[in-house]
């Protein structure tokens, strides 16, 4: 505890209190568009597995994936991976294609609950659904960084942590259960700019293989 | 990798790999398994009648020691897989530990998915990893198909450079039965600097 008569600045919001302002924020969020930098590490090393302790890490690990996020309300998501490979997801509620360029593959499936818990995801989604899912907390009431917590016990993450500057997410964190953590900064952020629907169709191109899952 | 409902086993299984391979690594050539050795990234896509889907895959190969990282898509379905052959193990928040002989298995109790994963090493370096195994090779004397393990692969190269290892594997498995059940792995590999190479220096860390 805090030596006494020093004063305490971070007062953590009350549950009540995060939910309401991290629903305002998501609302104001009628689209966005930001460039994305995605990268994974290992943070418990006693969750480590035995390889890395012996050296032979896959280098995954240190990899930035990198590219454009769109996102429009109620459901309307397009993640562009652009480097180092290539990867489109669009989805506009129902279902989700997953376009690989480089494997000419296409795979259109429904959007279903492990894909739509994504993090990038939830900012597409509607806020009050994202409630019943999570349990918010927000531990400095002044400051809007928000970490939440799967209320199903089979989530594949243990906390998803989100960041704001004004009404701009910039950072997501992402822990799950490996012991890694996934981090994605976003960035030249553009709230509300008009973003035409036809950005969350996909039409697969000639000679791409659509596979229905 | 999308949703990862535990499926029932392969119909058409991955022959496994003899023993004498296993050690000599096929072709009498300078490199065997025993000096196998990469780190690479690149992107894998699965298509099987019971389950499909892609994923980014990190693969850092020291001898027949193996650590694979996949993951899908917005980063959902982290999934590690290491081991030596005959001692196995995979990890992912969906399944948790597993534990298997073969990693052939362990991925597909984990995914679905079939990859023909304890010949891959060898094909990656482009090279057979049994002795006698059918293949045809290109103008610049690679490996452009191969017949090995119940698949039928086909290598590409970088058309700008003579490397002699491939930037990209298709792997089909075609049932003698029915076309339908046929399975298909393509692999797109992107080798990590290759001398001082990261997994060997931290090794010796």
């Amino acid at each position: 505890a805090p030596a006494a008569g020093q004063m305490t600045t971070q007062v953590a919001a009350t549950e009540a209190q995060a939910t309401t302002s991290l629903n305002a924020l998501l609302n104001k969020l009628g689209s966005l568009q930001a460039n994305f930098s995605q990268t994974t590490k290992a943070t418990a090393p006693s969750k480590q597995v035995a390889s890395s302790k012996a050296g032979l890490k896959s280098s995954h690990l240190g990899q930035t994936f990198s590219g454009v996020m769109q996102v429009k309300r109620q459901g309307l998501f397009r993640w562009e991976t652009t480097s180092p490979m290539k990867q489109l997801i669009v989805t506009s509620g129902k279902t989700v294609w997953i376009y690989d360029p480089d494997l000419q593959q296409a795979t259109r499936q429904t959007l279903d609950e492990q894909m739509s818990n994504t993090p990038a995801l939830l900012l597409s989604g509607n806020a009050a659904q994202i409630m019943k899912s999570y349990k918010v907390t927000q531990p400095n009431n002044a400051i809007p960084y928000f970490v939440l917590y799967p209320r199903a016990k089979d989530g594949v993450f243990e906390s998803l942590a989100i960041r704001f500057e004004g009404n701009i997410p910039t950072q997501m964190v992402l822990a799950d259960s490996l012991g890694q953590q996934t981090t994605v900064v976003f960035s030249d952020a553009k709230l509300n700019p008009v973003i035409a629907n036809s950005q969350f169709q996909f039409v697969p191109p000639k000679g791409v293989d659509v596979i229905d899952q | 990798c999308q949703t990862l409902r535990v499926p029932t086993l392969p119909s058409i299984p991955t022959t496994p790999l003899s023993p004498v391979a296993m050690t000599t690594g096929g072709e009498n050539n300078a490199s065997s398994s025993a000096t196998t050795h990469f780190s690479i990234t690149g992107k894998i896509g699965v298509k099987t009648p019971k389950q499909s889907g892609s994923a980014f895959y990190a693969w850092a190969q020291d001898g027949d020691r193996f650590a694979i990282d996949l993951t899908g898509a917005l980063g959902i379905g982290q999934t590690h897989i290491e081991g030596i052959p005959g001692k196995v193990s995979l990890n992912s928040a969906k399944t948790g530990l597993l534990e298997a002989e073969t990693p052939e298995e362990l991925l597909t109790r984990a995914t679905g998915w079939l990859a023909p994963i304890s010949y891959l090493p060898s094909w990656i370096e482009g090279r057979a990893a049994e002795p006698n195994s059918t293949s045809t090779k290109d103008a610049q004397n690679r490996l452009a198909t191969l017949n090995e393990g119940g698949w039928d692969v086909t290598f590409s190269y970088n058309d700008q450079s003579t490397s002699k290892t491939p930037i990209r594997l298709v792997m089909n498995q075609v049932s003698p039965t029915d076309t339908a059940q046929s399975n298909r792995v393509i692999l797109t590999i992107q080798h990590q600097e290759t001398t001082g190479d990261s997994a060997a220096s931290d090794a010796k860390k």
